[in-house]
């Protein structure tokens, strides 16, 4: 019976716990993220120094696109 | 916890510094690209008003060059009329070119012929020069036989005239001889020399002569003609003689002036109006 979930009595304890809904939170937390990077990568790569989205413009100098 | 909580807690860690990191160097291209856009305001600002300023002076310039430019088309019309009166000259003078040349080609064939006509009389001059010479001589030998014939004749001529000399002293003296006795006989009165000093009518055979010619001497008005006849036919000065024409009677031919052969007389018409021709008959006395 243990193969449902049911504690039987005299059985083994279970040592981890199963998915709560706070894992549900952290799932759509980090594919939020995860969607939030990508954007900020695409549009920061359109007006970062020669296509990159970490560079950033030298001061002083001509901005140049990709 | 379970294991999937964990796993997402970490890649949302790991998600969080990477978006902080984007999100930094976004916000400071952003920054950038803002103050860039700015200065590129008021540049382009400062551009449109130098422009500006730029196109005040370009007007007046596109003004003057549009003025510059009808000049030049003018003058570009003008110089297609002269390129298109040029082309006519041109083809004009290239007309005459090629009729000059055709002339020219006329005239080297002429030249052609008359070389050879001029060495065809070259060879002709070099035969007659040869035959000119050839006759040179022969004709100075017959110069020279003609030279010698020549003082022979002259020889003759010479002779000859003594004889007639010689004749005509003969027949002088014979004339002399007839007229004393045709005086004689006629009882006409003579000179010393034998001639009449006075008009007379010759009494002795009949003389028959023709009138050769008629003329007026313009100082007397006398008319005096030439007869045929001489001394040698007894003709005498002062016979006077008479001039008819068939059986018309003309009038009297004072004979003046006599030589061997012809003799010339006065015409005396007696106050008729008659003229004397030539061929009228005239006789010493009327039969």
């Amino acid at each position: 019976m243990n193969q449902f979930g049911m504690q039987m009595p005299g059985g083994k304890a279970r040592r981890g716990s199963s998915p709560d809904v706070f894992t549900a939170l952290l799932f759509v937390a980090t594919v939020s993220l995860l969607a939030a990077c990508v954007m900020v990568y695409i549009h920061g790569s359109k007006i970062g120094p020669n296509g990159s989205a970490f560079k950033i413009h030298e001061e002083g100098q001509s901005i140049t696109f990709k | 916890m379970h294991i999937l909580s964990k796993i997402f807690v970490v890649f949302a860690a790991v998600l969080s510094i990477l978006l902080a990191g984007l999100t930094m160097a976004f916000a400071v291209n952003a920054d950038r690209i803002k103050a860039d856009y700015a200065n590129e305001q008021s540049r382009r600002q400062a551009a449109v008003d130098a422009l500006a300023s730029t196109e005040s002076g370009f007007s007046s310039e596109r003004n003057r060059l549009q003025q510059q430019l009808a000049d030049l088309n003018n003058s570009l019309a003008a110089k297609e009329s002269e390129i298109r009166e040029l082309q006519t000259s041109n083809a004009r003078e290239i007309s005459a070119k090629r009729e000059a040349m055709s002339q020219r080609d006329e005239v080297s064939n002429k030249t052609k012929v008359l070389e050879e006509t001029a060495r065809t009389q070259s060879k002709l001059i070099d035969g007659y020069r040869t035959e000119v010479t050839s006759l040179r001589d022969n004709e100075i030998q017959f110069r020279r036989r003609e030279l010698e014939l020549e003082d022979r004749i002259n020889d003759l001529e010479s002779r000859r005239e003594v004889l007639e000399q010689t004749l005509r002293s003969l027949q002088e003296q014979l004339t002399e001889v007839k007229n004393s006795l045709a005086a004689a006989q006629g009882g006409v009165s003579t000179s010393a020399s034998g001639e009449a000093t006075s008009t007379f009518v010759d009494n002795g055979p009949m003389i028959t002569a023709r009138v050769e010619s008629v003329e007026k001497d313009p100082s007397s008005g006398a008319i005096f003609a030439r007869i045929n006849a001489g001394s040698n036919d007894r003709i005498r000065n002062n016979m006077q003689m008479y001039i008819g024409r068939g059986d018309e009677f003309i009038g009297h031919l004072v004979i003046t002036q006599t030589d061997l052969n012809y003799s010339i007389g006065r015409i005396d018409t007696l106050g008729r109006k008659v003229d004397v021709k030539s061929g009228d008959t005239v006789l010493s006395r009327i039969k």
